[in-house]
């Protein structure tokens, strides 16, 4: 009897060792100790906390969620290309996985990005674009495996479009624009309707862009889109009595360009201030509208217009959601900002890069998009979580 | 008795307990295996609601997206269609939100994602509808005035408002499977280590509460062994006391000196026998032995006797039970067969013996003696003492008439 039971005990005992390590060999296997694989990311301006900040959160968050440790670099300035190649080679030498790269040049980290490359290190690409395969046959191409940007040219266009009355100054415009109404009515031609065009608002629209590569996009864009909304503008009073074709033309002509007074690249708040005093006060313009192209910009501009008290005769529009352009939308001074998505962008980046890490095709290119933010939307839930992603 | 019964719970409690683990470790493994059962179906229950839920609302963006597309590119100009169909999408999309929304347990993760999602695909829908009605503004606008409708500005507004938000809502929504699907991973992991845990909690528990068995039965086999020692010891000891009370008992029945019986030993052997048997009987004493122990001493009197007796036990033990009644006196009871004109004879040879010389410390002693000897028949006499008084009586008669002879007991 007593024989029989502790057998039977000893059964039971050898069956859950047996279970035990069984279980223990197949557990085991998959949260044992693997090194996390890191990315490294990129980016361009030390001087322009805010947005990198946010690429930087996207970038880490999607680390914590998908198991990557992020190495994070940023550039000291827009044209920071050194820097940049220096954090490519280290993250070689890291071991990095994949690099997620803002690059401060075109062409400038082709060979770097080349080497890394050649070690099987995924390339991604963020806010604006690197020259994958050079004119000049010395710099190496790169393949970049997916650009997650936001179209620049489309964010200066945003700008406009959601800015049209500042832009247009609509009261000022109802005038010329009769005039040149007059003009294509008359069917006179080419003088006259140039003559009109630019009398339609010389020095309106004053510029402050950075020094980046991304300024001159934009800008294109919000000159563009601000042709657009004259066109438009044109049409919605005279309807089919326009000659549109002889408008297009007028409209796309350099003569529009004296709409615009755009000031040469500046970089800090304090040159941003400085640039848009001296536009402000310059005797052959008169400004009613302010597009910065970027935070530093943004700000300074509002600073200058703010401090000349000019805050409801100028329409100031900025660039990106730095805490400080939010508050100068509070206090009205800023009309409006076009939001980028860098959290997205660098969430995204990351998303990618496991992706392509795990042998998946990534989208060529990925669109984060801009989203215009003004004082009527900017507590809609939606731009919240925009505007403060680390929130939700 | 006590100890029995000690020993026996000691057992029982072992095997009671044996028992009861046995019973512990298979249900709590089959809780266990329950447990794990029922877990891995609500993981991959909620896992696959959570991705048909996602997956609808991504389908349903596609085909929002599409719709569009077909306005955008001027492939349709039914918008108050396409307006219909978006709705419709809407409904769907809502509907699987509140679907993914009611399953519980997700991780912060996949509701931070979720949520941002659901953040982008709010505004989505939010610019679409104004972008719709922007579109068909301009329809009713060029119907109007025959101008046809700006192309350029729809693109702008399907690249600028709708696609990077329709695209970023959808990889939310990926990232949202992604997670869950991680989340499931994990938990999964989790769980196996949480049974790993337990079986080996319970192989612990198991191998101690065996130990804990085997020492126990340990305890009561050495418990056994040494009740079984006492025992033994015990009927030593018992063994040991009859034979010392068998000694002492001995003793009582035996003079000391001779080694012969004594007169109990006598009265014993022989008050049984008064009424029923016939037996001869004499009595023998050395005339005037105190003088020796007047002269010598006492030890020398011991002596003596014992030579005497020892000398009366080689020649007549094998005819007669011989007893050393009082100090110098021996009675012989004689053997059944021995008949009485035997006995006359062996009474003389008694005689011979103990009236012969005996070298007793150096000293050639010599004395004569007495006896008495009696034929007795059934129902003689009442008691032993009477007996021995009729050849007390005769012997002492003997002695009055100047000693060294021998008196036969005569009844009247």
């Amino acid at each position: 009897m007593n024989k029989e039971k502790r057998k039977r005990i000893l059964s039971a005992i050898a069956l859950c060792t047996v279970s035990a390590t069984l279980l223990a060999a197949t557990g085991c296997g998959k949260p044992g100790g693997k090194k996390k694989s890191k990315i490294a990311v990129i980016t361009k301006n030390s001087n322009v906390v805010s947005f990198w900040d946010e690429v930087k959160n996207g970038a880490e968050d999607a680390g914590d969620e998908l198991g990557y440790e992020i190495v994070y670099t940023i550039a000291t300035g827009d044209n920071d290309f050194a820097t940049q190649v220096d954090a490519i080679n280290k993250a070689v030498d890291e071991g990095v996985e994949a690099i997620i790269i803002a690059p401060n040049s075109q062409t400038e980290l082709n060979e770097a990005l080349a080497k890394a490359q050649a070690k099987d290190i995924k390339i991604i690409n963020i806010n604006s674009k690197i020259d994958e395969k050079p004119v000049d046959e010395k710099i190496p191409s790169v393949d970049v495996l997916s650009l997650v940007s936001s179209s620049d040219r489309d964010g200066g266009y945003v700008a406009a479009r959601y800015a049209s009355s500042g832009v247009l100054n609509s009261d000022y415009v109802a005038d010329e624009v009769k005039n040149i109404l007059n003009a294509l009515q008359s069917k006179e031609g080419g003088v006259n309707v140039y003559t009109s065009i630019e009398n339609l608002g010389r020095g309106m629209v004053g510029i402050i862009p950075h020094t980046a590569a991304t300024a001159a996009d934009r800008v294109n864009g919000f000159k563009e889109a601000t042709k657009d909304l004259v066109i438009d503008e044109i049409k919605k009073d005279f309807g089919k009595n326009v000659d549109e074709s002889a408008l297009k033309t007028m409209v796309n002509s350099d003569a529009v360009d004296k709409y615009f007074v755009v000031a040469d690249g500046v970089s800090s708040v304090e040159d941003a201030e400085k640039a848009t005093t001296k536009l402000l006060e310059a005797a052959d313009c008169n400004i009613k509208c302010i597009f910065a192209t970027n935070t530093n910009t943004t700000i300074g501009a509002c600073k200058a217009v703010e401090a000349l008290g000019k805050s409801d005769t100028v329409y100031v529009i900025g660039f990106n959601s730095d805490e400080q352009e939010l508050a100068f939308i509070r206090t009205g001074v800023l009309k409006g900002t076009v939001v980028q998505n860098p959290y997205n962008m660098g969430y995204v980046a990351v998303r990618y890069a496991k992706k392509a890490l795990e042998g998946e095709n990534v989208p060529k290119q990925l669109d984060t998009g801009v989203t215009w933010v003004d004082a009527k939307n900017m507590n809609e839930e939606y731009i919240q979580l925009l505007l403060h992603p680390e929130n939700y | 008795m006590a100890k029995d019964k000690n020993n026996a719970s000691y057992q029982s409690g072992a095997y009671t307990f044996g028992a009861i683990l046995l019973a512990v470790v298979v249900l709590a493994n089959m809780a266990l295996v329950a447990f794990l059962s029922r877990t891995n179906r609500n993981i991959s229950t909620k896992t696959s609601s959570t991705m048909s839920a996602v997956n609808r609302m991504n389908t349903e963006l596609l085909i929002v997206n599409g719709n569009i597309l077909r306005i955008v590119s001027q492939m349709s100009s039914d918008t108050d269609a396409i307006v219909v169909d978006t709705q419709l999408a809407f409904t769907n999309i809502y509907n699987a939100m509140a679907d993914f929304e009611e399953i519980d347990g997700k991780s912060d993760d996949v509701e931070r994602r979720y949520n941002s999602a659901k953040a982008f695909i709010k505004l989505y829908e939010d610019k679409l509808n104004s972008a719709l009605q922007k579109f068909k503004d301009q329809e009713a606008k060029a119907a109007g005035t025959g101008l046809e409708a700006f192309g350029g500005d729809y693109r702008n507004l399907y690249v600028q408002d709708l696609y990077p938000l329709q695209v970023t809502a959808s990889e939310m929504l990926k990232a949202t499977i992604d997670i869950a699907n991680k989340d499931a991973a994990a938990q999964g992991a989790r769980i196996v280590k949480v049974f790993i845990l337990v079986e080996a909690l319970m192989l612990i528990f198991l191998i101690l509460g065996e130990i804990a068995i085997m020492f126990i039965a340990k305890m009561a086999k050495k418990a056994r062994i040494d009740l079984e020692e006492r025992e033994k010891s015990l009927r030593e000891v018992d063994a040991k006391l009859k034979s010392t009370r068998q000694k002492a008992s001995d003793l009582a029945l035996t003079n000391i000196l001779t080694g012969m019986k004594n007169r109990y030993a006598l009265d014993e052997d022989i008050s049984g026998r008064l009424e029923s048997d016939r037996f001869n009987i004499a009595v023998f004493d050395m005339d005037n032995f105190r003088s020796i122990n007047d002269t010598y001493g006492y030890d020398f009197g011991d002596e003596y006797l014992i030579a005497v007796a020892d000398r009366l036990k080689n020649e007549f033990s094998g005819s007669a039970e011989i007893y050393n009644i009082t100090g110098n006196e021996f009675c012989f009871v004689f053997n059944k067969e021995i008949s009485e004109s035997q006995a006359m004879g062996i009474v003389q040879n008694i005689h011979a013996v103990m009236c012969s010389p005996y070298d007793v410390l150096n000293l050639t002693v010599q004395l004569p003696t007495s006896g008495s000897v009696y034929h007795y028949l059934p129902g003689d006499c009442l008691n032993v003492n009477s007996l021995l008084v009729k050849l007390d009586t005769a012997l002492r008669n003997a002695k009055l008439n100047g000693g060294n002879m021998i008196n036969t007991v005569v009844d009247i």
